[in-house]
């Protein structure tokens, strides 16, 4: 795939929750581009920080938040976007419009005793689109868009609604104003394979036809395999890979990233080599001294307790953060 | 092999069985009879596993709590050992809930917050005087907490569920069924909130367990690839709406699915392999809407949506389970063959 112009740099980005047991440090020192049409997969276990960082890509981050330092920088039809500067004013005519986002228990998040019609209206509202017929127009096209009936979609309460359908409503609601990035925290994780694949399709439709970015977010690999143009592995808040698909699932070098394709079994595929990743995931309070992984890692050195690695470049476009990267390649 | 395992007697059968619920719709309705599950059959030899699969609704948990004689089926027969436990006497019935365990899907609430690791697993020992005293006690936790794999045991014995991960979590759970030695164990979506990090080896732990114990698994899943993984060995039964579609041998399941159902789950699965999930040939459904349980289609309950329908017979007849080759049973009028994609 050819690769469009960068539209977002993150630089050494931090974030840490103030909580009574001391910071909890959830992204730490985190470094990605996003280029246009492009989709980006975050993976990484369980309290890994990836919703963390998704939150602050829009700066929606809960309140015990604190960005410590780093960058976000969009590059949008020709004009920038420091998010970290902007007011609450900029950053509500940004969002939705320029970069939306669908969140991780966002099923949850429709207004139960109000109309999908009625929700729709009010996404437009926020953004100045004045003309009701206009934002009913072009929502009864997105619902088609998502293989919904748009007649009865728009006149139901979401209780009215099965998971997969609120799912697609979302999606199409995200598109309303013309996004070019769309950002997407585990949005099938709760629904049934059958109404997955919907999704996954989907995804891949908006991408090719509609040409818009993606950040999606995600601890299974498989829906990485499919949809993602590259991968970034998160482990303890940090990057500790990055790479193109074919680069990570062919060629992983951290021994997390080799770890957790190890662990996932698939229908197709044989069982030889299967194995669990040992040990568990790491207090964010109280990370070890080294690299963060030292204490789940098969061969670590007396170095690997000393020195954090940091992320270099080891090949076109891939990136890994282990100090044995030179020696645990195939 | 290992002597709790007895290779070919039944361990548990179920036999025609239904279960129905009486629901009232809205105010004033009349009470309606929801049929949950219909006509299930299926046995189960000691040191066996049976996964059952299928999407959100279909009737898995459901199958479970009756195999665990939780619920008491409207119709039909359920024998554990060859008897029915809802005819034995009290005692007795005491005893097969004990032989029978389940294990549920989400660590953080099937685990009291309040007590110690230490607690939790020692009141069923005491319960069912497998110990005399706090020692005793003390070093029957510790075993069993090695045995899940918990160890430095002294580092989890005295320690509150929520100091846990959910693997551990889940480990602390499977000790805990241990305590009674169990026979037979129900898994309802045991591994389905762990993270893939930590999936795996409470897998190979529950394996382990059938290795050392003899143990014979129900394995209730929504995850196609950890059922293969889990249950190479054994059998799958695929679920819609209630029925039984398809079971046999789990290698026969995955390589030569014959239900149009089974075969778009496997077609629809997302794979981690680039190369092979992208190539995949997704068979199109007819319809995404799941009828509801209140308005069930007449003939195949899948038919609304089945690409492979005949008119005016699937949307007439209801077919029945047929073995279509030595252990392998398909449900349908137009069955397929081969693997898909
Ligand atoms: N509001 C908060 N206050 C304090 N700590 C928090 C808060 N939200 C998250 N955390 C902690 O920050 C870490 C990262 O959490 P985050 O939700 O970003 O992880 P995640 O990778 O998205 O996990 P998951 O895959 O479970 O969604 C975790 O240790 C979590 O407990
Ligand atoms: N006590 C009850 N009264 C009425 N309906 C019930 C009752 N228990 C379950 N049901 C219904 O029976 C059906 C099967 O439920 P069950 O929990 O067995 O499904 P499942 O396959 O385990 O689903 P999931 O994958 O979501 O756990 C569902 O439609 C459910 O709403
Ligand atoms: S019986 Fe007919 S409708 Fe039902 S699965 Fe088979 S082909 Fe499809
Ligand atoms: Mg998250
Ligand atoms: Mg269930």
């Amino acid at each position: 795939m050819a690769r469009g112009e960068k539209v977002l740099t993150v630089e050494k980005l931090s974030i840490d929750y103030i909580s009574r047991r001391g910071p909890v440090q959830a992204v730490r020192n985190v470094s990605f581009d996003l280029y246009a049409g492009e989709n980006l997969c975050i993976i990484g276990e369980s309290g890994s920080g990836k919703t963390t960082m998704g939150m602050s890509l829009v700066k929606l981050s809960p309140p015990s938040a604190v960005i410590k330092k780093g960058t976000i920088l969009y590059t949008l039809g020709g004009k920038e976007y420091d998010v970290r500067s902007m007011s609450e004013a900029q950053l509500r005519a940004f969002r939705w419009k320029e970069v939306a986002m669908v969140f991780q228990g966002a099923l949850n998040a429709f207004n139960p005793v109000i109309r999908i019609k009625k929700q729709f209206l009010d996404t437009g509202w926020a953004h100045n689109m004045k003309d009701n017929k206009e934002i009913l127009r072009r929502s009864e096209e997105l619902l088609r868009f998502v293989q919904l009936d748009p007649k009865r979609v728009l006149n139901s309460y979401q209780h009215e609604l099965s998971g997969g359908m609120k799912q697609r409503v979302l999606i199409a609601m995200s598109l309303l104003l013309n996004p070019k990035i769309l950002i997407m925290d585990e949005c099938t994780s709760a629904l049934d394979i059958l109404t997955q694949r919907t999704i996954i399709n989907l995804l891949k439709k908006i991408k090719e036809e509609m040409g818009i970015a993606f950040i999606f977010v995600s601890h299974d690999l498989s829906l990485a395999a499919e949809l993602a143009d590259r991968i970034v592995t998160i482990y303890a808040g940090r990057v500790v890979e990055m790479g193109t698909t074919e680069d990570i699932f062919k060629n992983a070098v951290h021994p997390y990233t080799r770890g957790l394709i190890k662990a996932t079994p698939t229908v197709t595929g044989n069982e030889e080599g299967l194995t669990s990743i040992k040990g568990t995931p790491p207090d964010l309070i109280r990370l070890p001294a080294g690299c963060k992984f030292n204490p789940r890692c098969e061969f670590p050195t007396t170095q690997c307790y000393q020195e954090e690695p940091e992320l270099v470049s080891i090949g076109k476009d891939h990136y890994v953060a282990c100090l044995k990267a030179d020696q645990s390649r195939d | 092999m290992s002597p709790a395992s007895k290779p070919t007697s039944p361990v548990i059968e179920l036999k025609n069985l239904v279960k129905s619920y009486n629901v009232r719709s809205g105010v004033m309705g009349k009470s309606r009879e929801l049929r949950i599950l219909e006509n299930i059959s299926f046995t189960l030899n000691r040191g066996e596993i049976l996964s059952i699969v299928g999407e959100s609704g279909c009737g898995k948990t459901t199958v479970g709590k009756v195999a665990a004689g939780i619920i008491k089926p409207t119709s039909g027969e359920i024998l554990y050992e060859g008897k029915n436990p809802w005819t034995l006497p009290k005692h007795e019935f005491t005893e097969y809930r004990r032989k029978v365990q389940m294990i549920h899907q989400d660590p953080y609430q099937s685990l009291n917050p309040v007590q110690r690791i230490y607690d939790i697993i020692s009141a069923p020992l005491f319960r069912h005087k497998k110990v005399k005293n706090y020692k005793e006690a003390r070093e029957k936790v510790k075993e069993l907490l090695q045995r899940v794999d918990l160890s430095p045991v002294d580092d989890f014995i005295d320690k509150n569920p929520h100091q846990l991960s959910g693997g551990q979590r889940q480990r602390v759970a499977i000790a805990r069924t241990l305590t009674v030695d169990p026979e037979f164990i129900v898994a309802d979506e045991a591994v389905s909130m762990l993270d893939i990090s930590i999936r795996l080896s409470v897998v190979d732990l529950m394996l382990k367990l059938k290795e050392d114990l003899g143990v014979t698994y129900l394995f209730i899943t929504h995850d196609l690839a950890i059922a293969k993984y889990f249950g190479k060995g054994g059998r799958i039964a695929v679920m819609y709406l209630g029925r039984i579609m398809e079971t046999g041998p789990t290698l026969e399941i995955i390589h030569n699915p014959m239900h149009p159902y089974t075969r778009i789950l496997l077609s629809s699965i997302p794979e981690a392999d680039p190369e092979k999930t992208r190539s995949k040939k997704h068979i199109q459904l007819r319809s995404l809407d799941i009828p509801s349980l209140m308005d069930l289609p007449k003939g195949c309950k899948f038919h609304p949506r089945c690409p492979l329908w005949l008119a005016g017979k699937c949307d007439q007849d209801e077919p029945s389970l047929q073995e279509a080759s030595p252990g392998h049973w398909v449900s349908c009028f137009n069955p397929q063959s081969g693997p898909v994609a």
